[in-house]
């Protein structure tokens, strides 16, 4: 018998094939001017020392439908904010940011401390971000982990 | 609280189980067989005898069911069959039944329907099959439903007028069917969920918030509510406001433990949840709100565990065990002598892996099976 393995079995069945776009979330989709304009509030908020508030402006902002270039934008948004606190900051105060955020903006920045990761400019940091990840699992537990895997609601 | 019952039945996965409604008989999924034990009802801490065992199916059978009078087990698995089997008391041993599910992939879940007069078998063909006995071909035939289905079928649950019919499904979507059957089911009362109901009419269609799989449906024991629990370690419970309405309310609780794969909804007010985190879960609210109130075992956090002081008498080791000791130590930095006898490290759980299947054992107890070959009884 031949590999039946490598038979593609769905060309037998041309329908009700489940479609990558049928998984996008129905949500609405976020341009890059928004993006853009939420940069600038997160800057200003920094420069006057309000920390906890651009963190979690932006992360929710997070544009879930967008195109690459604009969801790379934001992370690059959420890195320097991730940077301005921990150079402002005791490395141990980390934990109480991250209390200070509600659950599902916790979700969030787990989403964009392995995105971060994953960026060149995330790697020459990548003390900083371990040290983020560290402190905020430690508040939060395996959740938001589980979460940045299962969901489909990508950044 | 009293500590659970707890059988070990081989090292096996048991990837589904169930009791007989009298608690004397117990069904287990064992690779491609099913196992039969008797079960002391008297005494549940003797543990069960093997009666027999059920082999019909040529690949891994994925799940077991007894009807509620508990003459009939069905069984399906993914060689793409399901088999009825009846116990034949001149021959001595159960005979199976084919049922002619007419799919093309493998059978996922299957469940009888609560009045035991129609079943229904998911399936990764995009299918959900309602089987029925038809008396003057005397077989088993089966209805489909197909639409709007696009993805792998993972759960059902029959709602308790035996007409509706939840599923889960890998695409994140939560649907609720009607499996009417002309001719063998009577005309149900309205429920919240629809009044009018020939068959493959879709009474809800729900997506969980993340998108991700569904592992489990349940109906509450009204029927005027489903929870789902899904892969983002989060439950969910649906309240329908009436036919073509959106639902009164979706409450959707995350946690923060790994991912569940099974529940039971106990009482209206109560699920129990269990999983990847091999231990029990329980939720407790209603339609404005859900929260969890405890975890039936203490369990402690393996990504802080500390290695235990360890004594320093000079015991014999077995090369196994000194092999470990040594994969400890380069993997994990880790200086754990081995103890002769003891395996090593054990989770403070009572399951040692991933709780596969919970169901409902009395008012308070539910039965778990795990992928390390247990059957547990817990008290809830």
């Amino acid at each position: 018998m031949e590999d039946w393995r490598r038979i593609d079995i769905d060309a037998y069945e041309p329908e009700n094939h489940l479609s990558k776009e049928e998984l996008i979330p129905d949500l609405p989709p976020t341009s890059q001017a928004d993006i853009v304009a939420v940069s600038k509030q997160v800057r200003s908020a920094l420069s006057s020392g309000q920390f906890v508030e651009a963190l979690a402006l932006a992360l929710d902002s997070a544009p879930y439908i967008a195109d690459e270039a604009t969801k790379n934008l934001h992370s690059e948004t959420i890195f320097e904010i991730l940077c301005s606190i921990k150079n402002n900051h005791n490395i141990n105060d980390l934990s109480s940011f991250v209390k200070k955020l509600d659950s599902s903006q916790q979700d969030t920045l787990v989403k964009y401390l392995y995105k971060t990761m994953d960026t060149s400019y995330g790697q020459k940091q990548g003390g900083l971000l371990l040290s983020w990840f560290e402190k905020t699992i430690e508040v939060t537990g395996l959740g938001p982990i589980v979460r940045f895997m299962s969901d489909r609601r990508t950044v | 609280m009293s500590s659970p019952i707890v059988y070990q039945l081989g090292n096996l996965p048991i990837k589904d189980h169930v009791f007989s409604p009298d608690h004397s008989l117990l069904a287990v999924t064992k690779d491609n067989t099913v196992e039969i034990y008797q079960v002391n009802q008297s005494n549940l801490g003797v543990k069960p005898k093997l009666f027999t065992t059920l082999a019909g199916h040529d690949k891994t059978v994925t799940s077991v069911d007894i009807s509620f009078d508990g003459t009939r087990i069905l069984t399906c698995s993914q060689d793409r069959n399901a088999l009825v089997w009846e116990y034949d008391s001149a021959a001595g041993e159960y005979k199976p039944t084919l049922v002619l599910l007419r799919i093309s992939r493998a059978a996922t879940v299957c469940k009888w329907s609560p009045d035991g007069q129609k079943f229904a078998v998911g399936s990764s063909d995009r299918i959900i099959a309602v089987c029925y006995y038809e008396q003057e071909n005397n077989w088993w035939v089966s209805k489909h439903l197909k639409k709007p289905l696009k993805s792998t079928i993972t759960s059902l649950s029959w709602h308790h007028n035996g007409v509706l019919l939840a599923s889960g499904s890998t695409d994140g979507h939560v649907r609720v069917f009607s499996a009417f059957i002309k001719g063998l089911d009577e005309k149900p009362e309205p429920t919240p969920w629809g009044s009018k109901l020939p068959f493959q009419t879709l009474c809800g269609d729900f997506i969980n918030e993340t998108g991700a799989w569904i592992h489990d449906v349940a109906f509450s024991p009204d029927g005027n509510s489903l929870a789902f629990v899904s892969h983002d370690s989060s439950v969910g419970i649906i309240y329908p406001d009436g036919e073509g309405l959106p639902p009164r309310s979706i409450i959707n609780v995350k946690t923060n433990y790994l991912p569940f794969k099974t529940l039971v909804y106990l009482t209206n007010n109560k699920i129990v949840v269990g999983g990847h985190n091999c231990n029990l879960i329980v939720f407790e609210g209603d339609e404005n709100d859900w929260k969890e109130t405890r975890v039936i075992e203490s369990q402690k956090d393996l990504t802080k565990e500390t290695p235990a002081a360890g004594d320093d008498d000079e015991e014999e080791i077995s090369s196994h065990q000194a092999l470990n000791m040594f994969k400890q130590m380069d993997l994990k930095g880790r200086l754990n002598k081995p103890s002769p006898g003891g395996n090593g490290k054990v989770l403070s759980t009572t399951h040692q892996n991933t709780i596969a299947s919970i169901r409902e054992f009395s008012g308070n107890q539910v039965s778990t099976s795990g992928i390390d070959g247990k059957i547990v009884i817990f008290r809830v």
